[in-house]
C-alpha cells in the first residue's frame, strides 16, 4: 500500500491531473449519454460558456452555468462546515465520555447512528422538532428579507444538526481511538489536524451525498438542492455537468492538498486509499 | 471465535431460512388489498386495537396492504438486492484490480486514474445521473441493474486494494470485510435512493419504498414509519456486528477505514 507515497512531486502532480482529465470524461460521456447536444470536442466550452444547445432554467439569459452554481456553492460549504464544528464539539465530548466510562454507551450509539438510514434521521428531525414540537423553522434558509446572523443560524440549525449526526460516528471514533493513544503513549507523532484532514478527504464524497439529502429535505438552497430540481427538470443538462464537475474536482483538489500536506498521516497503510 | 462463528453462521442461516419460508405464505398477501377492512386509512396494528386489525398482525399500510408480508418481502428484496450490488462490487473491483496488477504500466496507469476519479464523486450523486440516462422513457430499470450500478461505484477500494496488495494470497479477509462493509452500507444507500423515487419501482415493496410515506402527519399511522426503519436499521446493525465480530480485529479502526492504524 505505497503506492501514493514514495514518489517524485511531478509525477504526483501528473497522476492528479490524469484522474482530474478522467474526471472530465466521466462526466462528459454520461451527460452525452444522458442526452446532451454539446459536441464531445467542444463539451465544457459549450456548457460554460452559455452556448450550449441544451436548455436549462436560466438559458436565454446572461446567468451562465457557473454563476448559477457559484451562487449556490456558499450555501453548501456553509452548511457543511457548521455542521462539522457541531460534530467536532460533541464528538470530542461523547469520546471523553467513553474513555473515562467503562460502559460502551457512546460507540454502540456511533455504530447505531451509522446504521440508521440518514434520510430518516433528518425527515425525523424535521418532523419532530419542525412540525410537531414547532422550535425550528420547517425548511428554508431565512425568515426575514435581509440577511441576519440569528435568523440564518436559527434556520441553519436543524439541517446542520442533520448533517452532524451523520458525521458523527467517524468524529466519535477516531478521537476515541486518539485519546486511548495518548493515554498510553502521552504524545502521539501525528498532528490531530493531519488526521484530522486525511479523514476528512477520504469522507468527503459521503459528507457531499448526505449533503445534498439534506438540501433536499430542509430546502436549503445549496448546489445540492439545485441537482435535485436539475435531475427532476431532467433537461437541466448544463448544470448536472456543472455540479458533478465541481463536486468531484473539489474532492480530488482536497485530496491532492491533504496528501501534499499531510503525509505523515496517510502512514504506511494509507486511510487516503480508503 | 470459531464456535462463535459457527453459532451466528447457524442463527443466520436459521434467519434466513424463516425469512424465506414466510416470504413464501406472505407474498400473495403483500400484493393483495384488504377489500374487506381497509377503508381509506391504514389499519392499525392487531396490538393496538383488535378490533379493527382485520386480522392484520402489524396493520396494513395506507393502500391496504398487510404491512407485515410488506416488510417481508421489502427486507428479503432490499437484502438480495444489496447483497447481490456488494458481491458484484467485489467482482467488478477484483477483476479491474487484477488487470491493473498484471496488466502493464500503461494499464495499470489508466485503470488506477479512473478508479481514483470515480471515487471523487458523491455516490449518491452519480447514481442518480447514472439511473438517468440508463432508464428508457416509460420504464423502470430492473434491479440488477441497480445493484451492478450502485457496485460500480462501491467498486474503487476494492481495486485499490487488490492493485496495492503487497501479496495477493493475504486479501481474502480483508476482501471478504470490505464486502460486508459494502453490503450494510448499500442496505442504507439503495434505501435512500429508492425513498427518492430513483430505485426499485414504486410500486414494489422495498425498505425505502416502504417508508416513502414518511411525511406530515409524521408518526400518526406511526407503524408505517417506524416498522420499516427498524428492519432496515436491524439489517445493516446485525451485518456491521458480524463483520466487527468476525472479520476485524481492532473494534476500534473502522473510523478511518478497516485495516487501522498504529493502536497503542
Amino acid at each position: 500500500m505505497t503506492d501514493p507515497l514514495g514518489e517524485s512531486a511531478r509525477s504526483r502532480l501528473l497522476k492528479a491531473a490524469a484522474t482530474a482529465g478522467a474526471v472530465a470524461l466521466i462526466v462528459l460521456v454520461l451527460l452525452r449519454l444522458l442526452g446532451s447536444k454539446a459536441p464531445y470536442t467542444t463539451f465544457f466550452w459549450h456548457i460554460f460558456s452559455g452556448t450550449s444547445p441544451d436548455r436549462y432554467a436560466n438559458s436565454g439569459t446572461d446567468i451562465s452555468v457557473l454563476a448559477t452554481i457559484g451562487a449556490r456553492v456558499p450555501f453548501t460549504l456553509e452548511l457543511i462546515v457548521v455542521s462539522l464544528l457541531v460534530a467536532a464539539v460533541a464528538g470530542v465530548a461523547g469520546a471523553a465520555l467513553q474513555v473515562r466510562t467503562s460502559w460502551p454507551i457512546v460507540t454502540v450509539a456511533a455504530v447505531v447512528l451509522r446504521s440508521v438510514p440518514f434520510f430518516y434521521l433528518a425527515i425525523g428531525m424535521q418532523m419532530l422538532l419542525a412540525v410537531n414540537v414547532q422550535i425550528f423553522p420547517t425548511a428554508g434558509y431565512t425568515g426575514v428579507d435581509d440577511f441576519n446572523l440569528a435568523d440564518r443560524l436559527w434556520h441553519l440549525a436543524l439541517p446542520s444538526g442533520a448533517l452532524a449526526l451523520f458525521a458523527l460516528p467517524t468524529i466519535v471514533e477516531y478521537f476515541k481511538r486518539r485519546l486511548a493513544v495518548a493515554a498510553h503513549a502521552r504524545r502521539s507523532e501525528v498532528p490531530i489536524a493531519a488526521e484530522l484532514a486525511v479523514i476528512f478527504a477520504a469522507r468527503l464524497p459521503e459528507l457531499l451525498s448526505a449533503a445534498v439529502v439534506t438540501e433536499v429535505i430542509f430546502a436549503w438552497p445549496g448546489e445540492g438542492r439545485l441537482l435535485f430540481d436539475a435531475t427532476f427538470a431532467s433537461a437541466a443538462i448544463p448544470i448536472i455537468a456543472g455540479i458533478l464537475l465541481f463536486n468531484a474536482l473539489f474532492v480530488l483538489a482536497i485530496r491532492v492538498v491533504v496528501r501534499e500536506f499531510a503525509k505523515q498521516a496517510l502512514g504506511d497503510e494509507s486511510v487516503y486509499d480508503d | 471465535m470459531t464456535r462463535r462463528a459457527i453459532v451466528f453462521a447457524v442463527v443466520a442461516a436459521l434467519a434466513a431460512l424463516s425469512l424465506f419460508l414466510l416470504d413464501a405464505r406472505l407474498e400473495s398477501a403483500a400484493y393483495t388489498i384488504d377489500q374487506a377492512n381497509w377503508q381509506g386509512d391504514p389499519l392499525p396494528p392487531c396490538f393496538l386495537d383488535a378490533r379493527i386489525c382485520g386480522g392484520h398482525v402489524l396493520g396494513t399500510d395506507d393502500n391496504g396492504f398487510d404491512l407485515l408480508a410488506r416488510l417481508v418481502v421489502a427486507t428479503r428484496v432490499s437484502l438480495w438486492i444489496s447483497l447481490l450490488a456488494a458481491i458484484l462490487s467485489l467482482a467488478i473491483g477484483g477483476a479491474f484490480g487484477l488487470l491493473a496488477r498484471y496488466g502493464g504500466p500503461v494499464i495499470r496507469f489508466t485503470i488506477m486514474r479512473f478508479t481514483e476519479a470515480l471515487a471523487c464523486f458523491p455516490g449518491w450523486v452519480l447514481f442518480v445521473v447514472v439511473v438517468m440516462f440508463a432508464t428508457p422513457p416509460g420504464r423502470v430499470l430492473h434491479p440488477a441493474v441497480l445493484a451492478a450500478i450502485a457496485a460500480a461505484i462501491f467498486s474503487p477500494p476494492v481495486v485499490r486494494y487488490i492493485a496495492f496488495a503487497q501479496e495477493l494470497r493475504k486479501t481474502g479477509r480483508p476482501l471478504l470485510n470490505r464486502t460486508a462493509r459494502n453490503w450494510g452500507e448499500l442496505i442504507l444507500f439503495l434505501a435512500t435512493v429508492d425513498f427518492f423515487g430513483w430505485g426499485v419501482w414504486r410500486g414494489s415493496p422495498s425498505l425505502g419504498n416502504l417508508l416513502r410515506h414518511m411525511e406530515m402527519p409524521f408518526l400518526m399511522f406511526w407503524w408505517m414509519d417506524v416498522f420499516p426503519a427498524v428492519c432496515i436499521l436491524a439489517a445493516a446493525l446485525l451485518i456491521e456486528i458480524a463483520r466487527r465480530r468476525f472479520l476485524v480485529k481492532a473494534v476500534l479502526s473502522s473510523a478511518i477505514g478497516d485495516r487501522g492504524k498504529a493502536g497503542p
